[in-house]
């Protein structure tokens, strides 16, 4: 008996944390589940920006707007000039502390992501010079036709380099709402920025949880503690689609894309194109219940980069293609040439769906005759992509990351480049690469960009499978979470509400 | 712990459960050998349009995420899961009696050397053992059960041995010295005849416990590679799919708790048997 009344003592204790005492005082405060937590706050290190941009802390010169495009955001505008970009800053940006964005902090910001971030180390090359309090040109070493997009990455944003004194915890940023309280890879509490220089902030607050289970998000956006999330698995997408009227459901076409890598060393060219024949973008996508749209090429169809042709799925052409390669169908059902099954090795890593996509893909080559064995790597990059140990090789990462191809291109496709280890070569993709990477005409860059993928498509050297949808789910009365935004690293702004 | 009991079961009822039990246990191995046949479908054959069908005459027990039939799964999984652990069971035991006979007969360095390795090993929580063992030799069946096998030894080796240890002192064993039997002839004919009882009583206690065990490493993922069905996997695999398609998740976590409970039943009564006749 004893005990039973201390369970339920200690059953009404819990459920009273549970009410937000914030809400209770009036505030407006907004429970967020974020998908992941750094260590620590400095933007410029890492991938600690995307998240200070998040939490609506650091913002940077351009944003990218819900079209693709870069905006202005702390700067007005910015010309190119041959090799120099004059970039402008509004008149009346500050930082939450009240000082002034001046050209010479912005400046120095840009050197100090340089310094810091391996992947911004490109910026050092750069001539970076302040010519007055609101007026800084850079000048860099080619024709960089792409600059407004690259100053949109959230890693470049503006912090208060003289007065911050701890950039890991407490850093100073221009943003409508300000660190306070900050606990290394787990919950952060951020209050309204008063001294905004773009007016007015909404909310009162937000709590961000760090929350990576994706159960973990769907109870807790069903019992409330959470007003919002992101990255929503298909089952759960499931459960929040019966109940329309408790969530509002936002899904907007991304640009992480799911795609895999076929092994030319080990697979001939029939092989390739009967597995890229088989899979069935269509089916798989209708599997992943809305979480992702069939992908034709690495870039979403809608963009002029994104326009290219792949065959539609065919796995009687996919069979008459094996045949006439010399395999031909065992006793067992599978194809083999000279005595041996053709077997297929599907290197995945148990995320961004990629299970589900082999599990798919394994069962649509077996109903072609295909065999094949999945092996599951916990981390790829130092496995299977390291040692190109596949026939098959999942793999998903952001396609555009800033509203131009050429990162995409450039890592997957170029000779000797980070994911080309499926020993696709193309001499005529070599020299179009090159000439995109100095191209300024936006027209003309889509024009190259798509001639690129094309040959790799008609190569067969990569199926691209799905585009992830930015998928957000909010509680009736929330808006205003970048839920129309493509890009992952916006969050809470000042227009951000909840009633 | 067994509580005292007012009036113990006469040796017929035990011998009786003990029967029931093997009965039901022989019916499941039946099952799980006949599984290809009384499967309803294909195991791994999916179905767009049976996502998360709910049970119905297709799909007995309904259909998981992938629209493949949960019952045919289960049945599947039966196999995998009852096999591996009886294989697992017979060859620790095996390899741990052995052992611990020869640690118990001879002493000496062998008997320091393998007891003191027994009490390493059990100096980590069996589990925790087994995952960093899968953990570092990777998926798959048989890794999962090597990394189980790598404790799970000990239990018998140090039963083997005190028991053997026991034996020795008996006069028949003098006995048999005497009239020139060479140790082999003493250790196979005399000793371990002996001693089976107290072994494989706790054989058979440890099945419900290793089943558990690949279970619990399919379930974090260390166990069997997909898409092969194991009951331990396929809850995992519906975890998220709890609030859609229970079923996804109750069949294969009700196989799997019947099959323990039948295997440690069964385990008990042979005990309870055993404890009678004065074996253990």
């Amino acid at each position: 008996m004893l005990l039973a009344a201390v369970m339920v003592f200690a059953l009404c204790a819990c459920g009273g944390q549970t009410n937000d005492p914030q809400t209770a005082s009036g505030e407006k405060i907004l429970n967020v589940a974020a998908s992941f937590a750094y260590p620590g706050l400095d933007a410029h290190k890492e991938y600690y920006g995307w998240y200070t941009s998040i939490y609506g802390v650091t913002e940077t010169l351009f944003k990218m707007g819900d079209d693709s495009t870069a905006q202005p955001c702390l700067a007005e505008d910015a010309v190119a000039d041959g090799k120099t970009w004059t970039v402008t800053l509004k008149d009346d940006v500050c930082f939450s502390n009240g000082e002034p964005v001046t050209a010479e902090m912005a400046a120095r910001n840009l050197q100090r992501a340089a310094q810091v971030n391996p992947r911004f180390a490109f910026l050092a090359d750069y001539t970076i010079a302040a010519v007055d309090e609101t007026t800084l040109t850079i000048t860099t070493p080619e024709i960089s036709p792409t600059l407004k997009n690259d100053l949109a990455s959230p890693e470049l944003a503006i912090l208060d380099l003289d007065n911050t004194t701890d950039f890991d915890n407490a850093p100073i940023g221009t943003g409508p709402f300000v660190v306070s309280s900050f606990e290394p890879e787990g919950t952060v509490k951020v209050a309204r920025n008063d001294n905004y220089w773009g007016g007015d902030v909404t909310l009162d607050g937000a709590v961000f949880y760090y929350m990576q289970d994706d159960d973990t998000k769907l109870m807790a956006m069903q019992n409330g503690e959470v007003d919002c999330c992101t990255g929503v698995s298909s089952a759960a997408m499931a459960v929040f689609e019966k109940e329309p009227d408790t969530y509002r459901i936002v899904s907007v076409p991304a640009t992480r894309l799911q795609f895999y890598i076929l092994n030319e060393n080990r697979l001939d060219d029939a092989v390739r194109a009967a597995v890229n024949l088989t899979v069935d973008k269509d089916a798989i996508a209708e599997y992943l219940n809305g979480t992702v749209t069939a992908a034709v090429g690495p870039f979403g169809t809608a963009t002029a980069y994104g326009k290219v042709t792949v065959p539609a799925t065919d796995t009687a052409g996919a069979k008459a293609l094996l045949e006439a390669d010399g395999y031909t169908l065992n006793a067992d059902g599978w194809y083999e040439k000279d005595g041996k099954v053709l077997s297929l090795n599907i290197a995945y890593y148990a995320a961004r769906s990629l299970d589900t996509l082999a599990t798919l893909i394994q069962e649509q080559l077996r109903n072609v005759g295909i065999q094949s064995t999945l092996t599951v790597e916990e981390d790829p990059d130092s496995t299977y992509i390291a040692t190109a140990d596949f026939d098959l090789a999942l793999y998903c990462m952001i396609a555009d990351k800033s509203g131009d191809p050429f990162y995409f291109i450039d890592s997957t496709l170029r000779n000797g480049a980070y994911f080309n280890v499926g020993g696709f070569e193309s001499s005529e993709c070599e020299t179009l690469i090159a000439q995109l990477r100095y191209e300024t005409d936006p027209a003309q860059r889509a024009a190259l960009a798509n001639e690129i993928v094309q040959i790799a498509i008609d190569d067969n050297a990569f199926g691209y499978v799905g585009l992830f949808n930015k998928t957000t789910v909010l509680r009736p009365g929330v808006s205003g979470f970048a839920e129309t935004c493509p890009f992952d690293f916006y969050g809470i702004d000042a227009n951000t509400d909840k009633t | 712990m067994r509580k005292m009991q007012k009036r113990p079961p006469t040796r017929r009822a035990r011998k009786t459960r003990v029967l029931v039990f093997l009965v039901l246990a022989l019916l499941l191995m039946a099952v799980s050998l006949l599984a290809p046949y009384l499967a309803p479908n294909d195991p791994n054959a999916t179905n767009a349009a049976a996502q998360n069908a709910a049970p119905g005459a297709a799909y007995p027990l309904g259909a998981d995420r992938y629209g493949r039939c949960v019952l045919s799964r289960v049945l599947a999984g039966a196999r995998t899961s009852i096999f591996s652990a009886v294989a697992l069971v017979a060859v620790s035991g095996i390899v741990g009696s052995l052992l611990g006979v020869l640690c118990g007969y001879y002493g000496g360095v062998l008997d320091s050397v393998v007891m003191r390795l027994a009490d390493i090993l059990l100096a980590f929580p069996q589990m925790v053992l087994a995952i960093a063992v899968a953990g570092v030799l990777g998926g798959g069946l048989l890794n999962a059960m090597l990394a189980l096998g790598v404790t799970s030894w000990t239990l018998y080796a140090r039963l083997a041995r005190s028991h053997t240890m026991a034996c020795k002192a008996e006069p028949f064993i003098a006995a048999a010295k005497l009239s020139g039997c060479g140790d082999a002839r003493i250790l196979l004919c005399h000793i371990l005849p002996n001693i089976a009882g107290p072994l494989i009583v706790n054989a058979a206690t440890q099945l419900g416990t290793t089943m558990i065990g690949i279970a619990g490493l399919s379930f974090l993922g260390l166990g069997v590679v997909p898409p092969n069905a194991e009951w331990g996997s396929m809850i995992n695999e519906a975890r998220s799919y709890i609030q859609l398609a229970p079923w996804t998740v109750l069949a294969p976590a009700g196989a799997t708790v019947l099959t323990v409970m039948i295997f440690n039943c069964l385990g008990d009564a042979v005990r309870d048997l055993a404890d009678e006749s004065g074996v253990a």
